[in-house]
């Protein structure tokens, strides 16, 4: 929690994972977080980095998570549901607003189009 | 479907306890929803996704190495850059040899075809008990597998060709061609760029010639002409009609640019066809059930006599064209080469001991401040990383290269199979030898000099060393460079003869080919000296002497420096004396071609080279020096003999003595050249002198021979002067790669040398500081510190010396020319071998006779 208390926003990938739970709400797992981030973002992304970011949200206290019910679709394994707490959300908040500001100004300018 | 199961191990081991069901299970579920668009795929994304969380695994673990390590490494590299550099170059030679070798290995061992069902197909290859008959199967045999095999989904037969291709008025050039089965064919061949394959109705009688061409043929030679398709070319003779193109990259069955229809009912049973038959294996039998049936059918049509003794065996595809030696000769050369490298290795790690006997202090420090045994060690395997990392970049570097170059020389001429490019394998390869190099050079002297307690002074850390095995191994190595040396000496030597011309000859204005008549699908060869024979030959010398721009013309077996022929021979006046002599057949007119000069008695003349003729030769002068003494011969006697000494020809009557023509340069096992006329043949050398510059004379001897008879190939045309390159690059290319291996070899020994005598040195410092304060002499302080080194140089010196006369032998025995061992490269590598010890061990001396006793003691 101390390293990004300190930076007070969020990685790239760390904002993307948060707005994903927020987007997916109840059925925010390992499997829809991941394709939806596959989707917005037209490429396919390591399951490797996006487990390892939700591990690191949820040490900083930014996620919690919660295993469901032994499921029989999945040889008796469960899911890991995710969901955002309120400071996740605060830190969403400022990384948008970052963005957005550091944004402000840039239309005008004669940005070649690509 | 479920994902793969050992990267589900490997996954689950990756992840951490709490976390493992639920990540797992999501992988899982995932991999369902990409098998469901392809299983393939499927397994791809799910190992690539275990890939990344292994590495996340290791990459967290606790670190046994930094990145300050690696620092050091650098900088301890450019503090010593002469061990360094040595290390590295010898590292980098062996890992790249073993990468080249892989990369070849990898074609015969595990071939990809990269053709439909490539993993299925064999080549069918006859056993037959009979003495000299050949192992191609015959048209009967070919056709009862074709209607009763059960075991085999396709059987398919071609001929290898290549014959003279012409385009309009251009010039005749061959072309690596195959007459082909289209059935079959069309089972193998990829989707044509332009019209159409092979098919059935091709073969039928009074169907119009066809062709099918390779993109690269019609890119090359037809300039890419969009109306390819209905263009007819003449290919050996015969007018055919282009129905297709392939695209670039297919060469079956191995490097063939044009494919004919080849129908199999229509060979004549007489004939002699070289058919060479592939097979598909039906999916569920093996390549012996094929055999084994194929066995049983060709015994109906197999004669009742043969039928005993004959088997049929289907082996691999490229077994089939390389008999199997290719791969067993590449597991060898690679366990050898690894092999290699451990030697290498192991001497690389002596140096790195003497390394840190040096630093010592610094080691000792360390543990002292706290760093485990496992940090220590990960820091010096970190620098012999740095060492062996460079090794194998340079390795590959130099390996794409000579790849390069090899695939630039072959110019589209080598098998379709031989994947010559650098992938993933082969540089997952070089980094495991990395790996092994660097285990053998760094973690194995760590361990060592931190066995027991923590690193402790010189003296201890010095009697660490790899003692006697290092000390054996010391002695091989020093073996094996003065062997290498010495083989690389006589090499020279060889390539050296090759370069001297023959004085006789005027070579620079003669132009050479060789001529061989195809006899094609159906004709039986005509023998050696038919009416046929002689009347190609007449028609031959006649067409070539007609050129515009050619003085003289001449058929020959051989012209100098092509091939090795040697023949025994006995005088009249000295029967039962064996002399050896290169052989030669010559045509009438040879020797004006050449423009040697007549030193006494007659030349070849036409009535000469007829088969009735009363058999003549004409020798060389060494001959007559070394048989006669000199004296006048032309009249004498000569008959050729077998090894038992009877007779085995007859008698030939000298007519004429010429200057040696250095048919075989080099070879100093025989006593002179013979030569007899040539009557007839269907193989041949053709020279023509030219009163231009002999290329210019190319296409129209091409055409000429062409017009004499479509069906002769025509290959090596070169000037007399060029004749004889093959070997003189083969004579190159070893000689550079023993000398430089030998060279390298020699380097590593004499590191190994300083190394072992430093060690020596350090670990005795104390006590030669006491003989030295007891008044000790020069040889009484040196003698126990650099005994040892100076036996093992001994020792090296004299089975080195051994190695090298028994390598001298072998090389003596190969095919081409190579003088027999003069024994003059033998004690010169000895001699360089033990001044370059001496050196090697003199700096470490010096230093044993300037250790001051008080210094020595009060260090301590």
């Amino acid at each position: 929690m101390a390293a990004a208390a300190a930076k007070q926003t969020l990685g790239h990938l760390e904002f993307l994972l948060i707005v994903a739970i927020l987007r997916l709400g109840d059925d925010a797992y390992g499997v829809p977080i991941a394709r939806e981030l596959d989707r917005a973002g037209g490429r396919l992304l390591s399951r490797a980095a996006i487990h390892v970011t939700l591990q690191r949200l949820e040490e900083h206290g930014l996620v919690r998570s919660a295993l469901s019910a032994p499921r029989d679709e999945r040889g008796g394994k469960p899911r890991r549901y995710y969901s955002v707490r309120p400071e996740g959300l605060a830190f969403a908040r400022r990384s948008k607003d970052l963005y957005t500001r550091l944004w402000r100004g840039v239309d005008a300018l004669k940005v070649p189009a690509r | 479907m479920t994902p793969p199961d050992v990267w589900r191990r490997l996954l689950r081991w990756s992840l951490d306890a709490d976390r493992r069901a639920d990540v797992e299970a999501d992988l899982a579920e995932e991999f369902d929803l990409w098998a469901a668009q392809s299983p393939a795929r499927a397994r791809r994304w799910y190992r690539r996704q275990v890939v990344a969380f292994v590495a996340r695994r290791i990459f967290r673990a606790p670190r046994w190495w930094s990145a300050t390590d690696v620092r050091l490494a650098v900088r301890l590299a450019r503090r010593q850059p002469v061990a360094t550099l040595t290390s590295i170059l010898a590292l980098a030679a062996v890992i790249g040899l073993s990468i080249a070798a892989f990369t070849f290995a990898r074609s015969f061992v595990f071939p990809d075809l990269r053709l439909p069902s490539g993993d299925r197909l064999g080549r069918v290859v006859m056993n037959r008990a009979a003495p000299g008959a050949s192992d191609h199967p015959r048209p009967a045999e070919v056709l009862a597998w074709m209607r009763g095999a059960r075991t085999a989904a396709s059987i398919g037969a071609f001929q290898f060709a290549s014959p003279p291709l012409q385009i309009e008025d251009g010039d005749a050039r061959p072309v690596d061609a195959a007459f082909i089965t289209p059935g079959p064919f069309a089972r193998l061949a990829p989707a044509p760029l332009k019209g159409r394959l092979l098919i059935e109705a091709d073969t039928q009688r009074g169907a119009t010639p066809v062709v099918v061409i390779g993109e690269s043929l019609w890119r090359g030679r037809l300039a890419a002409d969009p109306g390819v398709i209905g263009r007819t070319i003449r290919i050996a003779g015969e007018l055919r009609t282009i129905v297709g193109v392939l695209p670039a990259g297919f060469a079956f069955p191995v490097r063939e640019r044009a494919w004919m229809p080849l129908s199999i009912e229509a060979i004549p049973s007489a004939g002699t066809p070289r058919l060479v038959v592939w097979t598909i294996t039906a999916p569920s039998h093996t390549r012996a059930d094929v055999a084994a049936e194929f066995g049983v059918l060709a015994a109906h049509v197999i004669p009742e006599t043969e039928r005993a003794g004959t088997s049929v065996s289907v082996l691999s595809y490229v077994d089939g064209f390389t008999g199997g030696s290719a791969s067993a000769g590449s597991a060898l050369v690679l366990s050898l080469l690894l092999v290699f490298l451990c030697a290498v290795s192991l001497n690389v790690a002596n140096l790195m001991l003497a390394r840190c006997a040096a630093r010592s202090g610094e080691l000792a420090m360390r543990a002292a401040l706290g760093a485990s045994r496992a940090r220590i060690v990960g820091q010096l395997f970190v620098e012999s990383l740095v060492t062996s990392g460079a090794a194998a970049l340079i390795g590959i570097v130099g390996v794409q290269w000579l790849l390069g170059w090899i695939r630039a020389q072959a110019g589209g001429r080598l098998p379709f199979w031989l994947d010559l490019t650098l992938d993933t394998s082969v540089v997952a390869y070089a980094v495991l030898l990395a790996i092994v190099a660097s285990t053998l050079t760094g973690i194995v002297p760590a361990l060592r000099i931190t066995r027991g307690q923590a690193p402790g002074s010189g003296a201890r850390v010095a009697s660490v060393a790899l003692g006697r095995f290092a000390a054996s191994l010391l002695a091989v190595q020093l073996a094996a460079s003065l062997a290498l040396l010495a083989t690389a000496g006589l090499l020279a030597e060889g390539l050296g003869s090759f370069a001297q011309r023959s004085p006789a000859a005027d070579e620079s204005r003669v132009l050479t080919a060789v001529l061989y008549r195809d006899a094609g699908v159906s004709a039986a060869r005509p023998r050696w000296g038919s009416p046929e024979l002689v009347a190609l030959r007449l028609e031959l010398e006649r067409a070539l002497a007609g050129l515009p721009g050619a003085e003289r013309a001449a058929v020959s077996l051989s012209v100098p420096r092509a091939d090795k022929n040697i023949g025994i021979y006995e005088t009249e006046s000295r029967p039962g004396v064996p002399i050896r002599l290169q052989q030669v057949l010559a045509g009438p007119g040879f020797f004006e071609t050449l423009s040697v000069p007549l030193r006494s008695g007659r030349v070849f003349t036409q009535a000469d080279a007829r088969p009735d003729a009363h058999p003549v030769a004409v020798v060389s002068e060494q001959f007559v020096t070394a048989a006669f003494g000199g004296r006048a011969v032309v009249g004498q006697r000569i008959r050729e003999v077998r090894a038992d000494g009877t007779a085995a020809a007859p008698w030939l009557e000298i007519v004429g003595v010429v200057p040696d023509l250095a048919m075989a340069p080099g070879d100093r096992t025989t006593r002179g050249e013979i030569f007899e006329p040539l009557i007839g043949t269907d193989f041949m050398y053709a020279s023509v002198k030219a009163t231009v510059p002999p290329l210019a004379l190319e296409s129209a001897m091409r055409a000429a021979i062409a017009r004499t008879d479509p069906r002769i190939r025509v290959t090596d045309v070169q000037p007399l002067t060029d004749v004889g390159w093959e070997t003189r690059a083969t004579l190159r290319g070893g000689t550079g790669v023993l000398g430089v291996l030998g060279l390298l070899t020699l380097m590593l020994s004499l590191a190994g040398m300083y190394a072992l005598a430093s060690l020596s040195v350090t670990s005795r410092t104390r006590e030669i500081g006491i003989r030295l304060a007891l008044g000790g002499s020069a040889r009484d302080v040196l003698a126990p510190v650099l005994g040892r080194t100076i036996r093992q140089l001994g020792t090296g010196a004299a089975a080195g010396a051994l190695l090298a006369v028994i390598l001298g032998r072998l090389v003596a025995n190969m095919p081409f020319a190579i003088p027999g061992s003069t024994g003059v490269f033998v004690p010169l590598a000895a001699v360089l071998l033990v001044s370059a010890g001496l050196a090697a061990v003199w700096a470490p001396a010096r230093r044993a006779l300037r250790i001051s006793p008080s210094d020595a003691l009060r260090g301590d």
